[in-house]
């Protein structure tokens, strides 16, 4: 039997050995989708005009409410306000809309309304809400993203989904820009910045806002925290309200909260109280560190009442509510947390503490014992998306959120009575 | 792609003698001294390449049961476990059709040629903060040659050099400080020299 010549054997292993070389290289794309992000820019010959007042709107994304007097405010956000006759508030009124593009925020003092217009602060006088009358304008008055000079200030960006596919060894990372445009990983979240809130005042003649409000009067003093710093307005002049200073605070700026001579600022990383004793130089006292969260704050006597909530914009996954001793303003300390649903807008009206917890409604709490305050729930208004509220002396609690309007008679907390739903106006 | 293919045709081409043999040795494979019988071979290997600009290394184990059907030919069944590296560590666990061919019969050393076609299993597993949503397999298909040796009764030791290629898919989302997490997809081919070291009884 004739052996097979070797040769054929070793023909095939060497073609293996030759061909290897540029055959052992492994292969790998990424499929990856990403966020892009698209500057969205309003030229100043736009909106740098009186703003106009219109007929009632509809109800379509309501953002902050605020009250003052028998006139109730709601924000439609980045369009303009709607002016609401309250006086009835199982009958409210709308009387009107303020077309103010951009507005997400507002604040009354003195029958002047100041209200965000983009990167203005304009003033209205609303001494007769029927017919507001615009009074003047502070340009430049809100930090904006940036200023280009043919096309404007840049004042969003709009999300679009893209996918792209890459070689996995060049991976760009999770942000970065082409052609003027950023792109951030799906995982970066993303999404308009809100630069609204709400927060709440008591002067006479000063409206109340909600605790998700960025705008707050206090010391005859207009405030406006942007997500960095809180800026500090004079209104010696009503009409165009003047900007004193600056105060950089940190970062993840939320929420303003005015209580007596002291500033309670909500941040993604903590409450900062500031001592606002000199209206013009607010100065830090003490910050309370909590876990990454979207934070809104309502303070009253020594407690301070802070709900922690989730979501992409908040950048963590805890939802709860903080109760904070602020005795001594220098070193709050944590009385206890609870654990809740997804905490947005709060308010406390006497003994009762009033949570806004997004698409469970409102969740009323007995809050006579801080250390118990979170297991003690008395009652609930339920059948909306609840995402601020205002409650005023009065026993009248009005919250507001994607389904609308809706107020309630709170004279017994464990068993709130509609009064009124105001879905569309 | 077609380098791979060069070097298959290649160790194809490799088997043509066999079945000239085949044909020349009618003879000796109707002769009553060798019967069809069922070969057990434990292979332990390496998967030698290169993942990016780097070298990466590989494990493999495998079991294949083949049954000789006559002195040059062999068809079989094998299943193992191999392991790569791109970026992280992932498992497959192939399960393939395989068929040997010898050049020759009864001796002490008798080289082989082998191919294989299957399919590599994935499994499913957390590294981490990485969460592997779907870790798809792939096609497995590879080629080898090789010497078996004999060292006694129905024993041998096994060597051989190959080539192994094994597509996969990746999804696998991790979470991110920034709020949630995020889904990548991954589709990879593996291209490796497989050296192996085995016994036979």
């Amino acid at each position: 039997m004739k052996t097979i010549p070797t040769f054929y054997y070793f023909i095939g292993l060497l073609s293996l050995l030759l061909a290897l070389p540029s055959c052992v290289q492994d292969e790998c794309e990424a499929m990856i989708i990403y966020q892009a992000y698209e500057p969205v820019y309003v030229h100043p010959d736009d909106f740098r005009q009186p703003t106009e007042y219109q007929a009632p709107r509809d109800l379509v994304n309501p953002g902050k409410i605020y009250v003052y007097q028998d006139i109730l405010l709601i924000n439609e956000r980045e369009a303009g306000i709607h002016v609401i006759n309250n006086s009835n508030p199982e009958a409210p009124q709308p009387i009107g809309f303020l077309d103010i593009p951009g507005n997400v925020d507002m604040a009354v003092r003195g029958n002047m309304l100041y209200a965000d217009n983009y990167v203005d602060l304009v003033a209205i006088n609303i001494t007769d809400p029927a017919n507001p009358a615009y009074a003047g304008r502070a340009q430049d008055a809100i930090p904006h993203q940036g200023f280009n000079q043919d096309l404007g200030y840049l004042i969003r960006y709009n999300e679009v989904p893209v996918t792209e596919e890459y070689p996995c060894n060049d991976n760009p990372g999770t942000t970065f820009s082409r052609n003027g445009n950023v792109f951030i990983d799906v995982s970066a979240g993303g999404g308009a910045f809100d630069l609204a809130n709400e927060s709440a005042g008591q002067a006479q003649d000063v409206g109340v806002g909600g605790s998700m409000a960025r705008f707050t009067l206090a010391m005859d003093h207009l405030y406006i925290v942007d997500e960095y710093r809180l800026h500090v307005f004079g209104l010696n002049v009503p009409e165009v309200p003047e900007k004193l200073t600056t105060v950089d605070i940190g970062w993840g700026i939320e929420t303003i909260f005015p209580y007596q001579d002291k500033l309670f600022i909500g941040a993604n990383n903590g409450m900062y109280i500031f001592d606002n004793s000199i209206p013009t130089a607010p100065k830090q006292l003490s910050i309370f560190q909590h876990a990454t969260a979207c934070d809104p704050v309502f303070v009253d006597g020594n407690v301070a009442y802070v709900t922690l909530r989730d979501g992409r914009e908040c950048e963590t996954f805890t939802n709860q509510l903080d109760v904070v001793d602020v005795t001594t303003l220098t070193d709050p300390v944590l009385i206890k947390s609870f654990d809740m649903h997804n905490p947005h807008g709060l308010s406390k009206l006497n003994n009762a503490l009033y949570i806004c917890e997004n698409e469970q409604g409102v969740k009323v709490f007995d809050a006579t014992n801080p250390n118990t305050i979170g297991d003690n729930q008395i009652g609930m208004m339920t059948g909306f998306q609840a995402y601020d509220i205002i409650t005023l002396q009065g026993n009248l609690a009005i919250v507001i959120g994607k389904d609308g309007l809706y107020q309630y008679d709170i004279s017994d907390p464990s068993a709130p009575r509609r009064l009124s739903n105001l879905l569309s106006l | 792609m077609n380098q791979m293919m060069t070097a298959l045709l290649f160790v194809l081409i490799s088997f043509f003698p066999l079945a000239g043999k085949a044909q020349v040795d009618n003879k000796a494979v109707l002769q009553p001294s060798f019967t069809p019988r069922l070969e057990h071979e434990v292979h332990f290997g390496s998967l030698l390449g290169q993942s990016g600009s780097d070298p990466s290394r590989g494990v493999s184990m495998e079991y294949i049961g083949t049954y000789r059907i006559n002195p040059y030919l062999g068809v079989g069944l094998g299943l193992g476990a191999h392991t790569f590296h791109h970026d992280r560590p992932s498992s497959y666990f192939p399960v393939f059709a395989v068929a040997k061919g010898y050049l020759s019969d009864q001796r002490k050393v008798t080289p082989f040629g082998q191919v294989a076609l299957g399919y590599g299993m994935a499994l499913d597993r957390r590294e981490g903060d990485v969460l592997f949503l779907d870790n798809k397999g792939g096609l497995n298909a590879r080629g080898a040659l090789g010497i078996e040796i004999d060292v006694g009764k129905e024993l041998g030791l096994i060597f051989s050099v190959g080539y192994q290629y094994q597509r996969a898919e990746s999804i696998y989302e991790t979470a991110w400080w920034r709020g949630g997490p995020f889904e990548e997809i991954r589709k990879l081919k593996y291209r490796r020299i497989h050296l192996q070291l085995g016994i036979k009884f």
